[in-house]
């Protein structure tokens, strides 16, 4: 016998729903909602005009360049061409770590999508857990995943991709929490830069 | 001078540009951070970021210079902290319990 269609139900109550919300974005107090099926897309999706990222591009790479001297003994570009930057990340003894990568194909539309690659350019699917460094709260924010790790924090295509309709990309984006050197910064923050070993799985 | 009121300079990135203050090794380090914050344009608090050294150590940013050893004039980096998302040994974060 085929299986009925899974059907969710909402009760709604207007008091919960904020002004001007579109639903079913957030619903309050509802402990469980099946909210997080909308369309995924990601930078193989080219929904901007590239003339248009393109300008973005040049203004990140601007920043990029001019700041990165001040954290040479942390990070260093190591290759630049649209829509991709690579920065070569070094451990505290000077060794290369990783490499981040970050795609702005779709920039400022959608976030920056990132993902680490081994000092060879293999993808790293997944980091060893002594090399991840949790926060204040004891939140780890990088995650292995299917293509790659997920770095979980805002400003990250999968951050707000995830959390769709609680924090949206568009309320952030001119943020300085969401600065191209802030990112990088952040997600160097996240690993034990100590360890001169850090990948448990590689593809 | 004695030990209390020994100054240092210590110098913040944030964003990459640098901006050097003088501390009292004795005072919180926050002080020292909500002063740079102001500086650089922030809003002087300095909750929601976090302060590294060049080899990533998290710096308490409520105890004082001494007590985190650091009595001579130092960089250290200034930036966001992860903020929201991620996960605790696989359990899901106070936002996803309460809104996914």
């Amino acid at each position: 016998m085929a299986k009925k269609p899974f059907k969710i139900k909402i009760p709604i109550n207007p008091s919960d729903i904020q002004h001007g919300q579109v639903l079913p974005f957030i619903v309050k107090n509802i402990p469980f909602i099946r909210r997080r099926w909308h369309h995924r897309v990601d930078a193989d999706h080219q929904l901007l005009e590239p003339r248009v990222s393109e300008i973005f591009f040049k203004k990140i790479v601007k920043e990029i360049k001019e700041k990165d001297i001040t954290y040479q003994n942390i990070w260093r570009i190591n290759e630049i061409y649209y829509p991709y930057i690579f920065i070569d990340v070094y451990s505290t003894k000077g060794k290369k770590l990783f490499i981040l990568t970050i795609n702005l194909r779709n920039y400022n539309f959608i976030p920056p999508q990132v993902g680490l690659l081994t000092p060879d350019g293999k993808l790293i699917k997944k980091l060893k857990k002594s090399a991840i460094v949790s926060d204040d709260q004891g939140i780890i924010h990088i995650i292995a995943h299917i293509n790659g790790v997920w770095v979980c924090t805002p400003g990250i295509y999968k951050y707000h991709d995830f959390y769709f309709d609680v924090d949206r990309w568009e309320k952030v984006r001119d943020d300085l929490s969401t600065n191209i050197i802030e990112l990088i910064n952040r997600i160097i923050g996240m690993i034990d830069r100590t360890k001169e070993n850090i990948v448990e799985i590689a593809q | 001078m004695s030990d209390n009121e020994k100054k240092i300079e210590v110098t913040f990135v944030i964003q990459g540009k640098e901006f050097t203050i003088e501390v009292n090794i004795n005072q919180s380090v926050k002080a020292g951070v909500h002063k740079t914050l102001i500086q650089a344009g922030q809003s002087g608090s300095h909750i929601g970021w976090e302060l590294r050294t060049e080899n990533g150590e998290l710096i308490n940013m409520d105890s004082s210079w001494k007590d985190q050893n650091i009595t001579s004039p130092t960089k250290l980096f200034l930036s966001k902290g992860a903020g929201r998302g991620g996960t605790s040994n696989g359990k899901k974060t106070i936002q996803d319990q309460n809104t996914y």
